[in-house]
C-alpha cells in the first residue's frame, strides 16, 4: 500500500525517470536563433522607419490613424506603444487608417484594416505587453473570402484563435470574422455557450465596406484542447433583430430572433 | 572572438539545461515531439536574445516555452494533427517499459488540467520555482498562482484514476 502524498505535496511524481532521453540538435538551434536574430534587426529598422513616417505625418498635420471609436479610446489607443507598427509597415492600411474594433477586455486592443489588395487585417495586442500575448494575422482574409452577402453572409472561419486573456475569473479567447455589414450583430456560440459580439464597418478599397466582428468567448474551465468544430454557430443579426447570415448548424429559422 | 565565447557559454548552457527544459515543455504539452520543438524554439530564442537574457537565460526559455505552448495549442488544435507512426501500449509488465508507464501516468493526469494549471503546477514541482517566481515568470498575481497550485493538486488527487494506480 503506498503511503499517499503529503498535503502540498504533488501526487503525481514529475521527476519520473526519461525513457527516451534524446539530445537537442545544437546547430539547428543555432541557426534558429540567428535568422530570429536577423529578423528582429529587420522588424525593428522596419519600426524606425514607421516611426520617423509617422512623426513626418504628424508634422504636415496628418489626422488621428483611428476611426470608428470615441475620443477617449481613440487617445488610449493612440499613445500605446503599438506593438504591431512593423506589420503595418509592410502592409499599410489602403486609406491609411486603422479601424479600432475593441478595447476589451482591459489592457487589451484590436485593430482591423484593409489592405491595397483587398485583404482585411487584424491585430489584438495587450498594452502593456506581457509575453506574446498578441495576435496578428495579416492577410486574415483575402479578397475572396470577403462575405458577398449571398447565402452565408459570413466569412470563413479564421482557424487560429489567440491569444487567452483573462476577464472575470475565465480564460477568454478572440474568435475573428467578416460578416455582411447588413448584420449589426452577431453571436458566436462555442462549446454551447453563445457570445455576442457588435459588427464593425472595416473600409476597404474603392469605397466598399465589410463589417468584422470579434467575439471574446469564454473557454470552458474543463477542456484541454478545441477546435473549429466547437464554434457550433455563427449568427448575424441585422438591427432588427432578423437573422442575416448564418454558418454551422442551428435550428433557429431565418426570421426574427432574439437570443 | 567575442561570438566564439558567445556560442560556447550559450552551448554550455543547453547542454546542461535541455533535459529541464524539455521535460518542462512535456509536462506542458504531453507530447515529446512537441516538446522537443518547444523547448529548441525557446533556446533558438534565448540565442537570439542572448546579451539580454545571458544573466538568467533559463528563465527566458521556460518563458518562452510555456508562452510557445500556449500559443501552439490555440493555433494548432484547429486542425488535425497527423501522426506518422501509431502509438504502442507500453506493457507495465516488461521492466524497461515501467518508465515509459510511469511517464504516461503523469502526462494522462496532467491532461485532465487546463493549460494554467499545468504550467503552474510543472513551474512549482517540477522546477521548484517559488510562488513570487512564478507569478513574475506567467505574469499573474500571487494570489493566483496559489489557487492555481490548490486547485490543480485537489483535480489530481480527485483523479481516480490516479488513486487507482497508487493503490495497485
Amino acid at each position: 500500500m503506498t503511503q499517499p502524498p503529503p498535503r502540498g505535496a504533488c501526487p503525481v511524481d514529475l521527476h519520473y525517470a526519461d525513457p527516451e532521453l534524446r539530445m537537442l540538435d545544437l546547430g539547428r538551434i543555432v541557426t534558429r536563433g540567428r535568422r530570429l536574430r536577423r529578423r528582429r534587426l529587420e522588424v525593428n529598422l522596419a519600426a524606425g522607419i514607421m516611426a520617423c513616417a509617422a512623426a513626418v505625418s504628424v508634422a504636415l498635420g496628418a489626422r488621428d490613424v483611428l476611426t470608428a471609436a470615441g475620443p477617449a479610446a481613440q487617445a488610449r489607443a493612440t499613445r500605446a506603444p503599438v506593438p504591431v507598427d512593423a506589420l503595418i509597415a509592410t502592409s499599410p492600411p489602403a486609406n491609411g487608417k486603422l479601424t479600432l474594433v475593441s478595447t476589451w477586455p482591459r489592457h487589451w486592443t484590436t485593430v482591423a484594416w484593409a489592405t491595397r489588395g483587398s485583404s482585411v487585417c487584424f491585430a489584438t495586442y495587450r498594452v502593456p505587453a506581457a509575453g506574446t500575448q498578441a495576435d496578428v494575422e495579416c492577410p486574415a482574409w483575402g479578397p475572396a473570402d470577403l462575405p458577398a452577402g449571398g447565402a452565408s453572409g459570413l466569412s470563413p472561419l479564421l482557424p487560429g484563435i489567440e491569444p487567452v486573456a483573462a476577464a472575470r475569473g475565465r480564460d477568454i479567447v478572440p474568435e475573428f470574422g467578416l460578416v455582411t455589414l447588413r448584420a449589426a450583430r452577431v453571436v458566436v456560440t462555442f462549446f454551447g455557450r453563445s457570445f455576442s459580439a457588435k459588427v464593425v464597418p472595416v473600409p476597404l478599397p474603392g469605397g466598399r465596406v465589410v463589417g468584422l466582428y470579434l467575439a471574446w468567448v469564454a473557454l470552458p474551465a474543463h477542456i484541454t484542447s478545441y477546435g473549429s468544430a466547437d464554434v457550433n454557430r455563427v449568427i448575424g443579426y441585422d438591427a432588427s433583430g432578423h437573422v442575416v447570415a448564418r454558418h454551422g448548424t442551428s435550428q433557429a429559422k431565418a426570421g426574427r430572433n432574439r437570443p | 572572438m567575442a561570438r566564439q565565447a558567445e556560442l560556447e557559454e550559450f552551448t554550455n548552457f543547453v547542454v546542461g539545461a535541455q533535459s529541464k527544459m524539455v521535460r518542462l515543455a512535456e509536462l506542458l504539452t504531453g507530447d515529446r515531439d512537441r516538446a522537443e520543438d518547444l523547448a529548441q524554439e525557446g533556446f533558438a530564442r534565448a540565442f537570439a536574445a542572448w546579451r539580454r537574457v545571458r544573466t538568467d537565460p533559463a528563465a527566458y526559455v521556460r518563458r518562452c516555452i510555456v508562452n510557445a505552448n500556449n500559443d501552439w495549442w490555440r493555433r494548432r488544435t484547429w486542425r488535425e494533427r497527423p501522426h506518422s507512426t501509431v502509438p504502442d501500449r507500453p506493457d507495465p509488465a516488461d521492466p524497461p517499459e515501467q518508465a515509459a508507464v510511469a511517464r504516461d501516468a503523469v502526462l494522462r493526469a496532467l491532461a485532465k488540467l487546463t493549460a494554467r494549471e499545468r504550467a503552474v503546477l510543472a513551474l512549482r514541482f517540477y522546477m521548484d520555482l517559488s510562488e513570487v517566481q512564478i507569478s513574475a515568470e506567467l505574469g499573474i498575481a500571487r494570489g493566483t498562482v496559489k489557487s492555481t497550485v490548490a486547485r490543480a493538486l485537489g483535480k489530481l488527487r480527485a483523479d481516480a484514476g490516479l488513486r487507482s494506480e497508487a493503490t495497485s
